[in-house]
């Protein structure tokens, strides 16, 4: 075959024979990695609009990765490395880091079970322990998360396949419980009509499934009430401050009064409570006589 | 008022004069606009329990009204409103429970609230809004992992078209339901994917296509058919609005639930 003019240049220049692998072998490096970005990131984009976000997501690393390791490949074998000692190198080497790295083995494999199970996925908000974010990515030794109030969460794969996650946006959705205390002196039956009414008109609550409305239990210091409203589930803080705003504004109009936790002293069974009233400050007060002061 | 006053209707484009505001009302929904040099500015409010119609005419402007601003898409004073119908499924609730009998083939109508699209530009292609003339309440069709988001309507499904209230912001919706199983059906809430409906006006009322429901027992799909002309209530109605989505043809729907929650016997 006859040389390319690249090769002819370089044996007959002023580089040899020797340069010429090197020079393939940037060639590929320069060349080669940007190409495998740009595909990973057009296929991974395709996968996204298709598919899901962790689809696109995953797709877009594999090409990537499987991507780099065939540039490198190349370029060993390029300058002229035997790819079966390295590989070989490589595996006895591997095992001794995994032996010493038990972690890093658990957490990948914990990823692979996290990505085969799907309990979330990228976008979707979780909670694990006190963490609550939104899911970044599902990476090989971990899970990236994005809190609420911007900060960024890195859990180790291990802890989320050995822990309980609640998935908050898996359903599309999801009911809110308000739980609403009383004054003992207030009608139950008819506070619990008035709160159907509330969720009725709201326009964030649906209608079916239909509120729920639970008497829960007789308080230490109020009529304890439930209120389960179903919303969906992009409409979260829509609702919350709407409902809460209308429940007051409701008990307000109608003269209900909202308990708040207190405590009656009795001298016995048998005698009223005592009344006590504060009519001056106490340090106002003149010093009792014989103090001395 | 009707909706067609000495032959203007309230849906006709309409010409404003720089600096002056305009005002309009469909039932509850309130409109306030203005047009300056380059932008269109627009207010909204709305009145509930109002059935009146305002054809848009000149009035001063509004205190302590909102306004939005709107960049002008070319030179054009000509505005128009297009009334739509609702951009989600409707899921009807009649106000006390309909039993339809064995074998029985019955029309009954229920009134949808329309949506307002504000129209601008010299083709009449550039919308500012659209904005629901009534708000209604959201509901969910479905199972509570699995369904479709719609607005929660109540319906005195009444049989008589005379009967029906004349309300510039209601379009009426004939429904037609066979009841081709053996026994009764309870008809206690009907999903009635209103973007596949059209919009049509006669003389004095907004129309939508007719929904045909054939409903054929527990264990078998209802079969949903929507309209593609005008009402047979109503032959003579003039086309408005064309369905926001169209049906793709041969796809039969569930719009009675087949689940057993929502038809019981």
């Amino acid at each position: 075959m006859e040389p390319s003019s690249i090769e002819l240049v370089v044996q007959n220049g002023w580089m040899g024979a020797r340069m010429l692998p090197l020079v393939r072998s940037a060639l590929l490096l320069v060349i080669g990695l940007p190409l495998v970005h740009i595909t990973a990131s057009m296929t991974g984009r395709l996968a996204r609009a298709r598919m899901t976000e962790q689809a696109g997501i995953l797709i877009r690393k594999g090409v990537y990765y499987f991507g780099t390791a065939l540039i490198v490949v190349m370029i060993l074998q390029n300058l002229g490395f035997r790819l079966t000692a390295i590989l070989g190198a490589a595996g006895i080497i591997g095992v001794a880091i995994g032996f010493a790295s038990q972690t890093s083995l658990s957490n990948i494999i914990s990823g692979l079970f996290l990505i085969w199970e799907r309990p979330f996925e990228a976008g979707e908000m979780i909670k694990v322990g006190d963490t609550l974010g939104f899911v970044l990515s599902i990476d090989l030794l971990s899970v990236k998360l994005r809190t609420p109030d911007n900060r960024f969460v890195r859990m180790p794969n291990e802890t989320l396949i050995k822990s309980q996650v609640i998935n908050i946006s898996r359903f599309p959705i999801r009911r809110m419980d308000i739980d609403i205390g009383i004054a003992y002196k207030e009608d139950a039956g008819r506070v619990m009509e008035i709160l159907t009414e509330i969720a009725d008109q709201n326009p964030y609550s649906l209608d079916e499934p239909r509120p729920l409305i639970i008497f829960k239990d007789f308080g230490t210091s109020a009529l304890e009430l439930m209120l389960g409203v179903w919303f969906a589930k992009q409409d979260f803080l829509n609702l919350k401050n709407s409902i809460m705003k209308d429940i007051q504004a409701r008990f307000n109009a109608e003269g209900i009064e909202i308990a708040f936790p207190h405590l009656t002293v009795y001298s016995g069974s048998e005698t009223p409570p005592f009344p006590v009233r504060v009519t001056q400050d106490p340090s106002e007060q003149p010093p009792a006589p014989g103090s001395g002061s | 008022m009707t909706l067609t006053q000495q032959n203007i209707s309230a849906w006709d484009p309409v010409e404003i004069a720089d600096g002056a505001c305009l005002h309009g009302q469909i039932g509850p929904f309130k409109l306030w606009i203005q047009r300056s040099e380059d932008e269109w500015q627009t207010a909204i409010e709305r009145a509930p329990q109002d059935d009146s119609l305002v054809m848009m005419k000149t009035e001063a402007k509004p205190d302590g009204a909102t306004w939005t601003r709107w960049a002008a898409a070319d030179d054009s004073r000509t505005l128009a409103l297009k009334p739509l119908t609702p951009d989600r499924a409707v899921v009807a609730r009649p106000d006390s429970p309909l039993l339809f009998p064995p074998g029985s083939d019955l029309l009954f109508f229920i009134s949808i609230p329309i949506w307002l699209r504000l129209l601008t530009g010299q083709d009449m292609d550039s919308a500012l809004f659209t904005e629901p003339t009534v708000i209604l309440s959201n509901s969910w069709f479905g199972t509570p992992t699995d369904g479709t988001l719609c607005y929660s309507l109540r319906t005195t499904a009444r049989r008589n078209r005379r009967t029906i209230r004349k309300r510039p912001h209601m379009a009426v919706c004939p429904i037609h339901i066979k009841n081709q199983a053996p026994e009764a059906v309870e008809f206690q809430r009907l999903c009635i994917h209103a973007p596949h409906l059209n919009l049509y006006q006669d003389k004095d009322r907004l129309w939508t296509s007719q929904v045909d429901v054939t409903y054929q027992g527990n264990s078998k799909t209802s079969r949903t058919h929507y309209g593609d002309a005008p009402p047979p209530a109503s032959p003579k109605a003039r086309l408005i609005s064309e369905a926001r989505e169209p049906l793709p043809k041969g796809r039969i729907q569930k719009s009675i639930d087949d689940l057993k929650s929502f038809i019981r016997m």
